[in-house]
């Protein structure tokens, strides 16, 4: 039986502006098993959130996804009609997003938000509608949900409308939970809650969650499986042990060699440099996308991953290309 | 968003003076005690307590106090207090209808940005509204003097020309700012709960564009009154005309008067004698200046409470 609960292949997502197509995601393909959490890390504008959010068909009126596929649990998500993404759409998928403080509306008071997912998907009676919304703010965490449920999200702290966020997506049990940064804007003792209420709620309803992240510490602690994106394509993947154990490709590298370690004392943290992967190969075969490169047709090659040992992929470029040793 | 009004003296004064000079219009009669057919009728001549005439119209104030009387002898203070009531009530059903056909229209398809439509307005920016306006119910009245139309038919015609002169600015306005309501993290976030659009535009885009559509709704109040005002001085009246010819048989001078009460239309027709009598003129004037002045405190107020909410 096919185990993998969200299935995305080559998929490549545009943009027009002004007339003029650019590509934002390219060749991005992705599998999550049940109740695996898959990290999608990369710096910002690689496409990890597009990629999301042409899951769950959410992209900005401007985008279109222009090639590949995305099933759930069979289901071929990009040809569903617009009714029964309407079903899926936080009942099945949902999504916790980056920004806590944007992400709620602030003339609606919190109890009420809480309840939206419920009330679309008539999941819960409508006179036990708050009941629900209470359960689920002492799930997150609130010593005191009767008193948040009438607040307004101005009246939180950054980490209590995050774990409000929490709650609007875990209100209808969905199998899969995007978390989008869900820790970016938190101070680290917040981000640690945080994290561990996705992960309890992982664990207890055996869900799967994609975490989007750039940061690979928190990699390191919950994920089972990693893919690096980079430029709006996929540049390794691996599972955790094996990214942390034997990087290959330079942007991960440098992505790792970016985690503060508190054994190296005075050491300065190490930058990600403006990197021009044509100047690094790994045995004879030369990295894809060079992102930073000025020389568009390098941008443009076509590039595939292949596996470098068992279960690990890395992007190269199809075409053989002139190696610079470097040193 | 009311509670806040309330919080705004300036808006208060405004409404407080809008409501009260509509209530004094309807119920003039009994509050100054006086017969509204005899304060309305037709006064050929001033005579003498002994029955000669002493003058013709128009009055002056001193004669016919307190604003005096237009061509025909009418009181204009009793015709302008009259005529709040329409002038105040076609204005605001204008302005309603203005707003709720551009909010619908947007609301058809809300990402689109009209991009034809933004063109077209700025195209027409430097066209005066009046001018438009003007020529479209010019054509209107034209064909209703070879047709003859019920009187509300006319002036539902006429309604929808002053409608739709306005509509395609504010529809430029509208689109632009629920669009940048549809690009708000929260309306995805709502979205990707799993909501539809119309829960989406019900619970979330209008409340949060109501304050907008408030102030958008006065201004057109303001707007409204002020294209009435301009086509009143232009001989087009809401609710028709009719043309009576005074003068002599060897300078006859044809006089439009107005079939509604409204103040553009004793604007329009008293404009001929604006040299022998500025009064028939000035006081609807004064009341249109005081009327748009209510509603800009009104404004005033509104904008107040939009930057303590953005504050």
């Amino acid at each position: 039986m096919d185990q993998h609960i969200l299935q995305i292949k080559n998929l490549r997502v545009s943009f027009n502006k002004s007339k003029q197509k650019t590509t934002a995601v390219n060749d991005v393909s992705l599998q999550i098993e049940v109740g695996q959490t898959v990290a999608l890390i990369g710096e910002s504008g690689s496409g990890k959130s597009i990629t999301s959010l042409s899951v769950l068909q959410l992209l900005p009126s401007n985008g279109q996804v222009e090639k590949g596929s995305i099933t759930f649990n069979g289901k071929e998500l990009l040809k569903m009609p617009e009714k029964e993404m309407l079903e899926i759409r936080g009942n099945e998928i949902s999504m916790i997003f980056q920004d806590a403080i944007a992400s709620l509306n602030p003339s609606m008071k919190v109890g009420v938000q809480i309840t939206e997912g419920l009330k679309y998907h008539k999941l819960v009676p409508k006179e036990e509608l708050k009941t629900e919304a209470l359960q689920l703010l002492e799930q997150v965490g609130f010593k005191n949900p009767a008193q948040v449920y009438n607040q307004y999200p101005d009246q939180l702290s950054g980490g209590m409308k995050q774990r409000i966020l929490i709650a609007m997506a875990i209100s209808c049990k969905p199998k899969l939970l995007i978390a989008d940064e869900p820790t970016t804007a938190l101070d680290v003792t917040i981000q640690r809650q945080v994290l561990d209420l996705i992960d309890y709620y992982k664990t207890d309803l055996n869900a799967s969650v994609l975490l989007i992240t750039h940061d690979f510490g928190v990699v390191a602690e919950y994920a089972d499986w990693v893919y690096v994106m980079l430029g709006g394509h996929i540049v390794e993947s691996a599972d955790v042990y094996t990214i942390f154990k034997n990087p290959v490709h330079p942007y991960t590298k440098a992505l790792i060699g970016s985690i503060p370690n508190p054994e190296n004392g005075q050491e300065r943290l190490k930058s990600i440099q403006d990197y021009t992967f044509e100047d690094t190969s790994y045995n004879g075969k030369k990295f894809a996308p060079a992102t930073y490169t000025y020389d568009s047709s390098s941008f443009d090659a076509p590039s595939s991953l292949v596996e470098v040992e068992p279960m690990h992929y890395v992007r190269f470029y199809d075409v053989e290309r002139k190696v610079v040793a470097i040193g | 968003m009311i509670i806040k009004l309330l919080k705004q003296p300036q808006a208060i004064i405004g409404f407080l003076f809008i409501t009260g000079l509509l209530v004094f219009s309807f119920y003039w009669p009994s509050l100054l005690d006086v017969d509204k057919t005899e304060s309305l009728k037709l006064q050929d001549f001033l005579y003498d307590d002994e029955g000669r005439i002493i003058d013709a119209p128009p009055y002056s104030p001193s004669q016919v106090p307190p604003l005096g009387s237009d061509m025909f002898g009418k009181h204009i203070f009793y015709q302008a207090i009259d005529g709040a009531k329409y002038t105040i009530l076609i204005a605001l059903g204008i302005a309603l209808f203005r707003i709720l056909f551009s909010v619908g229209i947007t609301l058809l398809n809300p990402r689109s940005s009209f991009s034809f439509l933004n063109d077209i307005v700025q195209a027409t920016l430097y066209l005066p509204t009046a001018i438009l306006a003007y020529i479209l119910m010019n054509s209107l009245i034209m064909k209703q003097s070879m047709e003859p139309m019920s009187t509300i038919k006319l002036i539902m015609l006429q309604c929808l020309i002053l409608i739709g002169v306005g509509v395609p600015p504010l529809i430029s306005t509208f689109s632009r700012e629920i669009r940048a309501i549809l690009n708000k993290d929260y309306i995805t976030n709502t979205f990707a709960l799993g909501s539809k659009k119309v829960y989406v535009y019900h619970k979330h885009v209008l409340p949060e564009l109501s304050t907008k559509l408030v102030l958008l709704f006065a201004q057109q109040v303001v707007q409204t009154l002020i294209l009435m005002a301009h086509l009143g001085v232009l001989a087009i009246f809401i609710g028709g005309s009719a043309i009576v010819v005074l003068g002599d048989i060897f300078s006859p001078m044809p006089v439009a008067i107005p079939l509604a009460g409204e103040w553009a239309g004793i604007i329009g027709m008293n404009f001929a004698k604006i040299k022998a009598a500025p009064w028939a003129i000035l006081t609807p004037l004064t009341f249109f200046a005081l009327l748009i002045f209510a509603l800009n405190l009104i404004i005033q107020g509104i904008q107040n409470c939009l930057e303590t909410h953005k504050s």
